[in-house]
């Protein structure tokens, strides 16, 4: 469990904090998780890690423009800067999914504690902790309400992970080079790539800005005001294991003050989107299954060379046999589409440039605040006709 | 105007120094997992008041087995307590059998179960037990202090072994058949386990 989110941490923040990443992949390049997981099944580990997804998404998202006004010339720079995002409450606890026969009192008698109080007969969801959350609660199963032995029954006792009390979380540091050209657009590339075992997670984003006000004469030249739009494609992707891709699109303004010191502001929508795939120890293979995909295959219907792994299969289902959730009694993948909870989000910020240097700080507001500051560097810049300036 | 905007500027450093140092970053290294453990201790061919007794080893439980070396606390939240079988010796009706009082007990031991002196922590305790109402039901969960947890937790983590008691008292009532051929009970108790 732990090398797990460790890597999703340093994913998140390997730069910035020189964060040790590690996981087990298998030969196919898949991330292999023990039997901590059987508490997961797929959907509700995409329940528990989605504001962790959206921290990811958020911070590949900033720092994408400070202010909207752009040179007629050429340059060459490099941005480098850091955020931090607030977790609201609201994604501290997610609705995870319960075994289908849970609340079917002709099958069982439940009861979750909850808040200091016993609640009877649960059925469909219950809300959980997510990664960023707190104390979870476990549901107390009494089956089969009549006859049998409940000690054979699927239907036990079930607990579900904790989170880590989390309400602030530093997101992806962005290094950036920039480039300016005299049409008034700038382009920002920013590539992360972080070693994990014998695995490269990568990062590439595309950025651009273009300002537009003075295609349509909407500001007067004196009054230092720019109105631009910006878009910005990125992926990321670890092996066979994580899959991601973001957009974003969006306008921002800004005005300046005099003295290098402007104030600048900007809406966009932008998403987060792809696959998360992890197998399970000695997991599921369809090679071991009838067609009905839930009945094993006698031994000697396996391939001579895969009846080892088959046995080590058979014997890891017995620690999961009286699991409630079929997708953990047979040790399926864990799989899911990355979702966040980030569709918009409104920036405000200032920034101070003296020399080369851009100081930049803001702040917004999205599915979680964030505050992103850093620093620009323009090495040199030069204008159509060869007049180096810088 | 330039002192303003220099104080801006040191503001607006200061702000992001603070907020990116808010960072709970380490926090999250700490994986916390909840573990049920559970215990059916047989109550057999004994008058009342008495005790049953179970040994648990959490060795058996896979993810205690796969996290141990890791664990920085090990602490019990709570516990659901039921009765799936019980029979006295005259077959008295259990809608008419009261206990006084069942209270439990766990008590670390060594490997091979024998108690360790001078400890014996009490998790609990149900006053006026009706059988029938805690006839398998979920519904009978004791919430155990955190200041009990965390003992019990520095002494789980020197020792996975230990033995829960659960002691039945008399019975409420004259002329009561003080004599069980067994009582099969079980308990689901739910553990936090923080590692790191």
């Amino acid at each position: 469990m732990n090398k797990v989110i460790l890597l999703l941490i340093g994913i998140t923040i390997s730069v910035a904090f020189s964060f040790d990443a590690k996981a087990d992949f298998n030969k196919d390049g898949v991330l292999e998780v023990p039997g901590d997981f059987n508490l997961f099944t797929s959907k509700n580990l995409q329940g528990y890690t989605k504001p962790l997804f959206t921290t990811i998404g958020q911070g590949a998202q900033s720092n994408l423009f400070t202010v909207a006004s752009y040179d007629e010339s050429y340059s060459i720079g490099i941005d480098l800067s850091l955020s931090s995002t607030l977790i609201p409450g609201s994604q501290q606890v997610y609705d995870a999914v319960l075994p289908a026969a849970f609340g079917d009192t002709t099958i069982m008698d439940n009861a979750i504690y909850q808040n200091g109080k016993i609640v009877r007969n649960i059925s469909g969801t219950v809300e959980q902790p997510t990664i960023y959350g707190g104390a979870s609660n476990a549901i107390y199963v009494v089956a089969p309400v009549q006859g049998g032995d409940p000690a054979d029954s699927i239907y036990k006792t079930i607990a579900f992970n904790e989170g880590t009390n989390i309400t602030t979380m530093a997101s992806l540091p962005a290094f950036q080079l920039v480039f300016g050209l005299p049409t008034r657009t700038e382009l920002r590339f920013r590539f992360l790539g972080a070693p994990i075992d014998d695995e490269m997670y990568s990062h590439l984003a595309i950025s651009a800005n273009q300002q537009l006000d003075h295609w349509m004469d909407l500001f007067n030249e004196e009054d230092d005001m720019a109105l631009a739009l910006n878009a910005s494609y990125q992926f990321m992707t670890l092996a066979e294991t994580i899959d991601m891709n973001s957009w974003s699109v969006g306008l921002h303004f800004s005005k300046g003050f005099g003295d290098g010191f402007s104030l600048y502001g900007g809406l966009q929508i932008e998403d987060l989107s792809g696959t998360f795939n992890m197998v399970r120890q000695n997991g599921y293979q369809a090679e071991y299954y009838q067609e009905d995909g839930i009945t094993l295959k006698s031994r000697s219907a396996i391939s001579t060379e895969q009846q080892l792994n088959y046995d080590a299969h058979v014997a890891a289902r017995k620690n999961v046999e009286t699991n409630p959730y079929e997708e953990v009694r047979l040790l399926k993948p864990l799989s899911f589409d990355i979702e966040t909870f980030t569709n918009w989000r409104f920036t405000v910020g200032a920034s101070y440039e003296f020399g080369i240097m851009d100081l930049h700080l803001d702040m917004g507001y999205a599915s979680q605040m964030f505050l992103n500051g850093g620093i620009r560097l323009r090495f040199k810049e030069w204008v159509d006709n060869d007049e180096v300036t810088e | 105007m330039k002192n303003i905007k220099s104080i801006v500027v040191a503001l607006l450093v200061a702000a992001g120094i603070i907020g990116f140092n808010s960072c709970d970053v380490t926090n999250i290294s700490d994986v916390i997992l909840q573990i049920t453990v559970d215990f059916d201790p047989i109550f057999e061919d004994k008058m009342v008041p008495d005790s049953s007794i179970d040994f648990t080893d959490l060795n058996d439980y896979e993810t205690y087995r796969d996290n141990k070396d890791k664990i920085e606390d090990a602490t019990i939240l709570h516990f659901n307590y039921r009765i799936d079988e019980l029979r006295t010796e005259n077959n008295m009706d259990i809608d008419s059998i009261v206990f006084e009082s069942v209270n439990f007990y766990l008590i670390p031991t060594t490997f091979n179960g024998s108690r360790i002196p001078g400890q014996r922590y009490k998790l609990g305790e149900f006053k006026n037990l009706h059988v029938s109402d805690y006839y398998k039901t979920a519904k009978h969960i004791i919430e155990v202090p955190s200041e009990l947890g965390n003992l019990i937790s520095e002494q789980i983590k020197k020792s996975p072994y230990f033995v829960v008691v659960t002691e039945y008292s008399g019975l409420v009532g004259e002329n009561v058949d003080n004599k069980f051929d067994y009582i099969k009970s079980h308990m689901d108790m739910v553990l936090r386990i923080r590692t790191n």
